[in-house]
This record gives C-alpha cells, sequence and structure tokens, in this order.
C-alpha cells in the first residue's frame, strides 16, 4: 500500500468522522450529508486500494491482522452505505465513522509479516468465507452501536431528564428496529461464514473442523447470538434487554476478531 | 415623519383592561377609519389580539398624534382616560420599530417563540392596507418586520422547544414511536387538559383513538370529537392491549391503572412499547409502572418540568434573537435615510429639467427649419446632459443620508436654491421610492 493511496483513504475518513461528530452536536443535516459525501469518496478508494492488493499480492489480502483489519473497516462502511441509502438517518453512522476509521488508522500502524504464498488462500472459496463472516461481524457491530444509542435515549426518557441526546438519536422504535434488522442481518451472514468456512477447510485439508481458538470462539459467538435471535423472536424480549444482549454479543465479536489470534497463533492467528 | 407606537400588551395591563380594549375582527376596518380621519394621523395599522392593542401609524406631528391616538383609544370603548392612561405604552422612531420587529418574531409574546403572532400582525396589515391605512412608510415597516420574524424563526432556534404540556407530550411520543400516525391512543376521563393533549396527537397525525369512561355516553361523546371508539371503564384491561398511548386524564380518587395491569399489558402485546401520560391529579397509573421494561410514564409534574426547561432554552434563543433585530432595524433606519433626502434629489432634477426644457424651446425657435428628426436629436442632447450631469451628485446624496450625514442635502438645497423645506412632493415621490421598493 503506498503512502499517497493510503491517504486518500484516510483523509475522507478522518474528515467524515469530524463531520459526523460535528452533525451530532450542532444538529446539522448538512454536516450530515458532507459526511456521507466523503466516506461515499473514501470508500470508494478503499475499495481501490484492496483491489490494488489483490492484484499484486495474487490473493484476497485478508491473511493478516493488518489486512484483517482494513477489510473490517471497509466492511463496516459498506454495510454502512448500504444502510444509510435505506433510511433517513445518520444517526448510526457517528457510531460507524469513528469506529471504521480507527480500524483503518490501525491498520496502517502496523506492518505485515512476510508470509510465503500459501496455495489454501488462493482458492474461490476463501473470499466467500471472508466476505460473509466480515459483513456478519459488521452488522453485530451496528447492532452493538445501535443498543448502545437505544440504551442513552431509553435512560433519558425513564429519568424524565430529556438530556442532550433526547433531540438529537432517533426514537426508541426506530432503534430498535435498527438491532433487529441488524442481528438478523449479522446472524444470517455469520451462519454462512462459518458455513462456507467448514467447506473451505474441507477442500484444502479434508475436513470439516479444526479446533483453533478462533473457531470455537466464533462458535461461541454464533450460539450467543442464536440465544438473542430466539429471546427476540421467541420469548418476545426487545428493547432494553435485547439491547444489552446485542452489546455483550458485540464484545464477544471483538474478542473473537482480536483476542483469539493473539492467544494461540493458529492458522486463524491472523484474525 | 415619525412613527408612533400606542398600545397596552398582556405586561401593561390586566386582562379586564384588555378585553374592554379589544376590537373585534369585524369592526377593525371601521375602528380604523375612525383613527385616519384624526387630523394629525396620515397611516395606521390597528393591531388586536387577546394579548395586545396596539396602533402604529405615521404623523408629521408625533406628540399631537400621540396625544390623539391615547385619547381616542380610550374614549370610543368608554374607558376613562385617567383608568386607561396608566396602562398605555408610547414609542417613536427608532424604539417604535424595534418594538414592532420584537412583537412579529413573537419576542413579546406570553409565550415566548409562539408562531401565532406573526399571522395576527399580517392580517392586522393586510386589513389597513385594505382600508388604505398604509402608505409608504407603513409598508415598509412591515415587510420588513416580516421579514426579521422570518430571519429569527429559522436562524435561532426559538420555536424549536416544546413548552407547553400537551406538546411536550407529543414530543416525547415522537422519542418513542417512530411513527405516530400508526399508534393507538387510548383517552382514560374526560379532563380538559387530557382532551387538549389528544388534539395535539391528533395535530402530530394521529387517527386511531379510544375513549374509556365512567360513564358510557360521555365516552361516546368524546369518541366522536376524535373519530375514536369509545369503551366502558370496567373494559380498561383489555383496552391497555391494544393502546399504544394512553392519556389518563380521570377524577378518580386511586389509581386506576396499577402496575400489575401494565405488565400483563405488556406481556401479551410482547413488550412493545406503551407511553402512559397521566395529567391526572390525584394520579391516575402507579408510578411504578415506570419501572417497567418497555414502559414510559410521565405525570404532570414531569411534563410540566420538562416544558419549563425549554422554555428557559428558548429565552437562552431570545438574547439571540434580539440581535437580529437590532441589525434589522438599523437596516431599516438606513432605508429610511435614503427616503428623507428623496425630495431634495426629486427638485433638483426638475429644477435640471425645467432649465433644459426652456432652453430648447429658445433653441427650437430660432432653427424653424428643423424637422422631426433634428428636434428629436436636441431633446435627446439636452436630456442626456441633465441626466449626465446629475448623476455623481445624486449617487453621493444618496450615499451620504444611508451614512446619516444630513448636512450634504442641506448645502445642496441651499446651493441651487431649492426653497421648499422638503416636505412639498412629498407624497408623490414617496409613490416612487415605494415602487422601487416593492415586494
Amino acid at each position: 500500500m503506498s503512502h499517497t493511496f493510503i491517504m486518500t483513504v484516510l483523509v475522507p475518513y478522518v474528515a467524515t468522522t469530524a463531520l459526523y461528530l460535528y452533525y451530532f452536536s450542532a444538529q446539522s443535516r448538512s454536516a450530515e450529508k458532507a459526511g456521507l459525501a466523503l466516506l461515499a469518496v473514501g470508500f470508494t478508494a478503499h475499495t481501490a486500494l484492496l483491489i490494488g492488493s489483490y492484484i499484486t499480492l495474487g490473493r484476497f489480502p485478508v491473511i493478516d491482522l493488518k489486512e484483517s483489519l482494513c477489510f473490517f473497516s471497509w466492511s463496516l462502511v459498506a454495510l454502512y452505505l448500504i444502510v444509510r441509502l435505506r433510511t433517513p438517518s445518520g444517526a448510526l453512522g457517528v457510531f460507524v465513522g469513528p469506529l471504521a476509521t480507527g480500524f483503518f488508522i490501525a491498520a496502517c500502524s502496523i506492518t505485515s509479516p512476510d508470509r510465503a504464498p500459501d496455495a489454501r488462500f488462493m482458492t474461490a472459496l476463501f473470499p466467500v468465507h471472508i466476505l460473509f463472516a466480515f459483513l456478519g461481524h459488521a452488522a453485530f457491530a451496528f447492532a452493538g452501536g445501535s443498543s448502545i444509542m437505544y440504551l442513552l435515549q431509553e435512560r433519558g426518557l425513564k429519568e424524565h431528564r430529556p438530556g442532550p441526546f433526547l433531540r438529537r438519536l432517533p426514537s426508541l422504535q426506530q432503534l430498535d428496529a435498527m438491532n433487529y434488522h441488524s442481528l438478523t442481518v449479522g446472524f444470517f451472514m455469520l451462519s454462512l461464514g462459518i458455513f462456507t468456512g467448514a467447506l473451505w477447510l474441507h477442500n484444502v485439508e479434508g475436513r470439516f473442523l479444526k479446533w483453533d481458538p478462533k473457531v470455537l470462539a466464533s462458535v461461541v459467538t454464533w450460539l450467543l447470538y442464536a440465544v438473542i435471535m430466539h429471546t427476540r423472536l421467541i420469548v418476545g424480549w426487545r428493547g432494553r434487554r435485547t439491547a444489552i444482549l446485542s452489546i455483550i454479543g458485540f464484545c464477544c465479536v471483538l474478542l473473537t476478531f482480536l483476542g483469539m489470534g493473539l492467544i494461540k497463533p493458529g492458522f486463524h492467528n491472523f484474525l | 415623519m415619525e412613527i408612533i407606537l400606542v398600545g397596552i400588551n398582556h405586561r401593561t395591563a390586566p386582562v379586564d383592561v384588555r378585553e374592554r380594549l379589544a376590537c373585534p375582527t369585524t369592526e377593525v376596518g371601521a375602528e380604523l377609519k375612525r383613527l385616519l380621519s384624526l387630523s394629525d394621523v396620515e397611516e395606521a395599522v390597528l393591531v388586536s389580539t387577546c394579548n395586545r392593542v396596539e396602533v402604529y401609524c405615521v404623523s408629521e406631528k408625533p406628540l399631537e398624534a400621540s396625544v390623539a391616538v391615547r385619547a381616542f383609544l380610550g374614549q370610543h370603548r368608554g374607558i376613562p382616560g385617567d383608568a386607561l392612561d396608566p396602562h398605555l405604552y408610547t414609542y417613536m422612531g427608532t424604539e417604535a420599530v424595534r418594538r414592532l420587529f420584537r412583537v412579529s418574531s413573537s419576542l413579546d409574546s406570553m409565550v415566548l417563540g409562539e408562531p401565532q403572532i406573526l399571522g395576527q400582525i399580517k392580517d392586522a396589515y393586510r386589513v389597513a392596507a385594505t382600508h388604505g391605512g398604509t402608505q409608504t412608510l407603513l409598508n415598509k415597516l412591515f415587510h420588513r418586520a416580516f421579514q426579521a420574524a422570518k430571519r429569527v424563526r429559522t436562524e435561532t432556534r426559538i420555536g424549536a422547544y416544546a413548552v407547553s404540556v400537551a406538546s411536550t407530550a407529543v414530543e416525547l411520543a415522537s422519542k418513542i414511536f417512530t411513527e405516530l400516525a400508526d399508534r393507538t391512543v387510548l383517552i382514560v376521563g374526560a379532563g380538559e387538559m387530557g382532551e387538549l393533549t389528544a388534539q395535539h396527537l391528533l395535530g402530530a397525525g394521529v387517527t386511531k383513538f379510544r375513549v374509556a369512561n365512567r360513564t358510557f355516553s360521555t365516552a361516546e361523546s368524546i369518541a366522536r370529537r376524535f373519530g375514536g371508539v369509545p369503551a366502558p371503564l370496567d373494559k380498561l384491561a383489555d383496552e391497555l392491549l391494544l393502546a399504544d398511548i394512553i392519556i389518563a386524564t380521570t377524577g378518580a380518587p386511586e389509581p386506576i391503572i396499577t402496575r400489575e395491569m401494565a405488565r400483563a399489558a405488556l406481556k401479551s402485546r410482547k413488550n412493545r412499547p406503551m407511553f402512559f401520560i397521566d395529567i391526572a391529579v390525584p394520579r391516575d397509573v402507579e408510578p411504578g409502572v415506570n419501572r417497567l421494561d418497555n414502559a414510559f410514564l410521565y405525570d404532570i409534574d414531569d411534563l410540566q418540568g420538562i416544558s419549563d426547561r425549554n422554555l428557559r432554552e428558548r429565552e437562552a434563543e431570545a438574547a439571540r434573537a434580539e440581535a437580529l433585530i437590532l441589525e434589522e432595524v438599523e437596516k431599516f433606519g438606513a432605508w429610511r435615510a435614503t427616503l428623507e433626502v428623496a425630495p431634495t434629489i426629486i427638485e433638483l432634477r426638475s429644477r435640471f429639467e425645467k432649465v433644459a426644457k426652456s432652453e430648447l424651446q429658445k433653441a427650437l425657435q430660432s432653427v424653424p427649419e428643423a424637422g422631426e428628426k433634428e428636434k428629436k436629436a436636441l431633446e435627446l442632447l439636452a436630456h442626456n446632459i441633465v441626466g449626465k450631469l446629475l448623476h455623481p451628485p445624486i449617487t453621493m446624496l444618496k450615499k451620504c443620508s444611508e451614512n446619516g450625514d444630513r448636512d450634504v442635502a442641506r448645502a445642496c438645497r441651499t446651493l441651487f436654491c431649492l426653497e421648499s423645506d422638503g416636505n412639498e412632493g412629498e407624497s408623490e415621490d414617496e409613490s416612487d421610492a415605494e415602487e422601487s421598493d416593492d415586494y
């Protein structure tokens, strides 16, 4: 990744973050629109950056921690742009903007270890597995973000002291709906991610399961979200309880994503 | 010419004085005619709302006019002068302008920032305009007032926060539910405040109303007003299952909606949120309801507390609005200054034109053989010479008067022996100015 190329992504992302924070504090619609436009610019450059890496490396560029952070940042922005096209509120951007920018900066600040070309990562199923898993994680980030906003809004309303958040955050119902949609999409994506991951492993190593910490943590995460979906759909929980569970779930995702790879380097050590 | 304001408002006069002085809408026109017949009043607008009666007028002799208007206000409503006098205020010139701008922008309203006053001022102006009460000065003044009010509304957040119990309830509801139009409102009881809140919700787009009342016929009559469905009070538990927003406003001595009832309702609603607006005293909903997940309970004190806080935010915005008003008052002052110099300009021009015309006549008489074409050319020549000679001094005159410098105009009058004191022909040139400045 050349320095100039990185800047074409980083500068719009940082500017977007600043604009979104300004939008939130000053409630300026035009700042939100400008932020969205800049985010689209940064995203285009980001996509070009990934395609460039793909061509030079000859493989999908999500092998080590640096590449994963970069791609997770891309997944967050991609999903946000899709969501923003469908909903008029930019409130989620206040959460996603800094998060995506933070991950991108983290990606820029570490270097990839040298690694011999590995035929396992050249197969067609590998990018599919990665894409589903990452978009799933991004969706869980959205569920977590909307849940944090829900809890803030709910606390203000319960305590009869509508603070600075009341006017700035969307309605509880809208936040709850965001949480529900994010959970559904995330759960579906993560399921597909695990499934395609198993298929990929079978293709390259002839077995469906390999017990490294990352796989274990992913299965635990999947089970946790299965429980959340169950309480939401069957038991009828919603609002505050689902919000708390979604935040716990997202913490698990972060742990799976970053923590497990650091504890024990298996073949998933990059993630 | 001076702008004068004479009036009373809710700060200077109690309601019994205001209501005696208030002028019914249908009579404003006739009243205005009587006002205009006063000898010193040249233009007039009469504003009469429940919180204020104000006369804005224009006069050559502001002191005499203000005395006449004060006397007029008392006389025609049969209020003795000394009874009314302590409540009346009189402002002139810039201060009168500032007052009107403040009133139009709702900075002087009983409920700071309420939007109705601008419409009332507009109506008053329209009536005066149709009755010939307004000319250049008041036309401009009122248009500038509407402009100022618009600026205040768009550039400050003076009207942004709900400041009544009912509108606060609606604002809170819209922070719980996304689409108020799809929600069902249950009105329990028949309190006036409750109906007012329901009215606000109706205004916010709610269409589904249900009404529960101890007396079924009362429920029916309220339901008819909101296009809703009536129900007896003993079916309250069932009604709660359907309701997203509950307005409780009964006179019951004990809470009629218990925590258990709310819990049961939430359970069978699959925890879809419920918003309880309890405006009854003593309260109708057990306070414990607020501790249930997805239930939000506000009593009258909570709502009043929020309205009060919002009002304080409006007051903070009002300070910014005052600064805007001052800017607008200054702009109006600059316009007036150009108006004062207008008679000088007109006279100067007509003096020059007159000279040119008589010299042209003499020249044409000396060349009787000149044809149509030559005559036209000479006329154009004379006209252009006058125009070009006068352009720089007239520009300078306008500029100086905008900056408040009246000496230049005076010097000009002396230099060119423009004898009259500037009032002659004023109405004529005012209408000129109005044309060019009209909206």
